[in-house]
């Protein structure tokens, strides 16, 4: 078989130039391979890509092995051809004429490459990136994201929940401002647009224990913006701020006109709202003479180191108005009880008389009939054995004695001991009826008993055992007690409480045992604290003044707290 | 960035701001031991807000050297002092702002700002870090030739493969077709950062090559030819990626800085609106 291969080559010009060639074989293989007889010089083609057979005057064409050939639009492993169909075998494309009459050749066969390979380098180069800018990565998108982000959820929303909590909170507190509850029950509602309220991520530190219950209303306290918080915001709820000194005396030391944040910092965590330095007291204290022209009695101080003992001046020393000692209680032998066995000996302890109240801050009064009256007893008439003197004032148990004798001379019976008168009427049978004369000589009778015994040994001698007796010059029987501590805190001006103390031995601080001065109450001099605490930067327990002292006293007047 | 500008603005006047920043550093840490604020130390004392207030200054001032070195008005050696400070003062701040608020961290937005400048320094600090490293990996790995003519000689190892292998089996013109096709420099980022990608077409064409067997003796040479091309081709498209890799470490630390430094800048505004709202 003969025929003319036509191979057409397009110029970019868009003019097809062809060449013709005489190919003969039967039958004719279209390859890449050397002995193909029509060569398809292409990478893509195969080795042997494909056969051309002539069967009863037509043409056929069969691709080798697995390859393919498009006929009609159709892959298909073989199929006729036909004259003036196109059909493809690889990248190249064929049509099937018939030669011209002139020619030996029965067939013309053009080939042209409709699919040339791509520009490897242009492909190259578009495939590959060789800078990052290659990739289309810019930063400006990034950055005006990650900016924007944080603008709106950082600013623009808290801001929102600002004016949306303050609108909220001037409703509430249209008729005054709200409780600490209402405030509470209005935070759980929330102010929130996300599921959580982005104010609280402007809160630098912790709110302090007692304001954390405000939550994130942020409004309960910043009402104003760009303002501090408000005096009176705090004394809406903290109504009692009093003065630390009397105003009128020294005005320039009066709060009025101070911003309560001065010294009370919120939002640095949960037990730092109260300024606590000696430096916060010894600005003013540590001069306080000068400060005030020599006006305050205080004496200068800048630290607890230095702070003096009051107790030393034994003016100051509260009396105790008793007169035993200590010493001779806390015998360790123990002491006689007077109506017990034989030898029977009671030791006592601190606590057999001193007890801590219920909060444990003070030692409570002990009381006679509990602590005293087991030892101590208060009957003053054998007579009349049950008969106690009531421990009560002064004047009250004086009346009681004289009631009690009023009493047994009309009812009769009374036995004088050795030495002791009295009339009949008072001996008689008890419950035997009496004239009203004799009645009157018993109450005689029962007026000088009274009297005897009041200033006697079962009265003023029994009641002199313990206190100490102030005489009257002028009439004998008006005697009274010296005067006792009336307060329950020894330390006026600072807070002490013995709960925390409780780890030591009372002896630590309270030298009872060498104590035999009757009216020494032992109350333990500032150097006995100084064992243990210090000022605020030493190895001791770190103490400054408002560990002890208030600074708004209770006992000044009420702050009139000024914005 | 010229190579002598990376090389030398370390060192720019004799460490000039490497000794300034120290002072600055030295200075506030010893300021903020003396400091006795009475409570714990933070940002809302004087001293708190004496640093914050240099603090933001000296973000500001950093974040200007963006606005600096694009203004085609400064010259080399004044950019070249300008970034040596930047470099240094951005250390500095870091531990400026940490005296500001006395080491005070927790889950809230000042937080978030020193965590913004803090990683905007850290990916500055790598940066720092290329530009001293990759100027010359940058030149080496090209010897001498322009990445234009690196692809132009890809090209046309691919096309002298082509010639040489049009003998050979179709099964190593498949091969060689695909590894032509579709073999490629970078494409991606994780890509860029491969200098020896496992699943290069060119290093598994060449490994398919190094074990075909052949029966004629032309074919021998053939295959000998294409193994030859091929490993050039590699060795080529391995010192275009050793740049390609250095390029964009150089360039990429950049994606990270710019955007983190807008972000804390943003985050600067906003905490000083939030500190000052709620004052």
């Amino acid at each position: 078989m003969k025929l003319i291969l036509r191979t057409l080559q397009r110029k970019s010009t868009g003019d097809i130039v062809s060449r013709d060639t005489e190919v003969d074989g039967s039958p004719i293989r279209f390859g890449r391979g050397a002995d193909a007889e029509i060569l398809l010089n292409d990478p893509r083609a195969l080795l042997h890509q494909a056969t051309l057979l002539e069967r009863d005057g037509s043409l056929y064409i069969e691709a080798a092995g697995q390859a393919n050939v498009k006929i009609a639009g159709n892959l298909v492993s073989s199929g006729r051809l036909n004259i003036g169909e196109k059909f493809e075998i690889g990248p190249y494309e064929l049509e099937l004429q018939v030669a011209p009459e002139a020619s030996d050749a029965k067939y013309i066969m053009t080939l042209e490459l409709i699919h040339p390979l791509e520009n490897i380098r242009d492909t190259l180069s578009e495939r590959s990136t060789l800078s990052v800018e290659d990739l289309g990565m810019r930063a400006k998108p990034w950055s005006i994201a990650i900016g924007l982000i944080i603008a709106v959820l950082f600013l623009a929303v808290p801001l929102v929940e600002h004016f949306n909590g303050e609108a909220k909170r001037q409703i509430a507190e249209i008729d005054g401002p709200r409780s600490v509850k209402e405030i509470r029950d209005a935070n759980v509602e929330g102010e929130h647009l996300l599921p959580v309220s982005m104010r609280q991520f402007w809160q630098a530190g912790h709110l302090s224990s007692s304001h954390k219950i405000l939550g994130t209303d942020c409004s309960a306290c910043h009402q104003e913006p760009f303002q501090q918080v408000a005096n009176e915001t705090c004394v809406n709820c903290h109504s009692d701020a009093h003065e630390h000194v009397n105003a009128e005396e020294f005005p320039d030391a009066s709060i009025s006109d101070t911003a309560c944040q001065t010294c009370h910092k919120e939002h640095e965590g949960s037990e730092a709202l109260v300024l606590n330095t000696d430096e916060f007291c010894s600005d003013c204290h540590g001069n306080i003479a000068a400060l005030t022209n020599g006006k305050s009695d205080l004496k200068d101080i800048v630290s607890f180191e230095s702070h003096g003992d009051y107790y030393e001046n034994d003016a100051n020393r509260p009396k105790s108005g008793l007169k035993f000692s200590h010493k001779q209680h806390l015998d360790k032998e123990g002491m006689k009880v007077p109506e017990g066995a034989l030898g029977e000996r009671r030791v006592m302890n601190c606590d057999s008389c001193h007890v801590a109240d219920v909060t444990g801050t003070v030692m409570a009064k002990p009381e006679f009939e509990k602590v005293c009256a087991d030892c101590h007893s208060l009957a003053f008439e054998p007579n009349a054995p049950d008969r106690a003197i009531p421990h009560a004032e002064v004047t009250v148990a004086k009346q009681y004695i004289r009631d009690a004798y009023a009493s047994i001379a009309l009812h009769g019976g009374f036995k004088p001991r050795a030495g002791e008168n009295a009339p009949s009427v008072v001996r008689r049978i008890p419950g035997t009826k009496a004239t009203v004369l004799e009645k009157k000589e018993a109450l005689q009778w029962a007026e000088s008993k009274a009297d005897e015994v009041i200033g006697g040994h079962f009265g003023k001698k029994l009641c002199g055992e313990c206190h100490e007796i102030v005489e009257d010059n002028v009439d004998p029987l008006n005697w009274t007690l010296a005067e006792m501590p009336q307060k329950d805190l020894y330390l006026q001006k600072g807070l002490f409480s013995h709960a925390p103390h409780k780890t030591a031995d009372c002896a630590e601080c309270h030298s009872a045992e060498q104590s035999e001065e009757a009216n020494d109450l032992i109350l333990p001099s500032i150097n006995v604290c100084k064992d243990c605490h210090g000022g605020d930067n030493g190895s001791l327990v770190p103490t400054t003044c408002t560990s002890c002292h208030e600074f708004h006293k209770e006992n000044k007047i009420k702050a009139e707290v000024k914005q | 960035m010229d190579i002598k500008l990376s090389e030398s603005f370390l060192a720019y006047k004799n460490y000039k701001y490497l000794k300034l920043s120290s002072l600055v550093l030295l200075i506030a840490f010893v300021a903020y031991l003396a400091h006795d604020p009475g409570r714990a130390p933070n940002g809302g004392t004087w001293f708190g807000y004496t640093l914050g207030v240099i603090s933001a200054g000296i973000v500001i001032f950093l974040a200007w050297f963006g606005v600096k070195k694009r203004q085609f008005a400064t010259g080399v050696d004044l950019l070249k002092g300008w970034l040596s400070a930047h470099v240094y003062l951005g250390i500095v701040v870091i531990f400026l702002s940490l005296f500001h608020s006395g080491f005070q961290l927790g889950l809230n937005l000042h937080s978030l700002l020193w965590t913004l400048v803090t990683l905007t320094v850290v990916s500055g600090m790598y940066g720092v870090f290329c530009y001293v490293r990759y100027p010359s990996v940058l030149t080496g790995s090209r010897q001498g030739l322009t990445r234009a003519e690196i692809l132009l000689e890809l090209s046309e190892l691919d096309l002298q493969a082509r010639e040489v292998a049009i003998g050979l089996g179709d099964d190593i013109n498949e091969v060689l077709l695909k590894a032509a096709e579709t073999t490629q420099v970078g494409g991606s980022i994780g890509k860029m950062l491969e200098i020896d990608p496992a699943n290069c077409p060119t290093k598994l064409a060449l490994a398919f090559v190094d074990s075909a067997s052949v029966t004629s003796e032309d074919q021998e040479t053939a295959l000998r030819k294409l193994q030859g091309v091929l490993t050039r081709k590699s060795e080529l498209l391995r010192r275009l990626r050793t740049y390609v890799r250095a390029a964009t470490l150089v360039r990429l630390w950049l994606y990270f800085h710019v955007p983190l430094s807008i972000g804390a800048l943003v985050a600067l505004v906003a905490h000083v609106v939030a500190v000052f709202f709620y004052w």
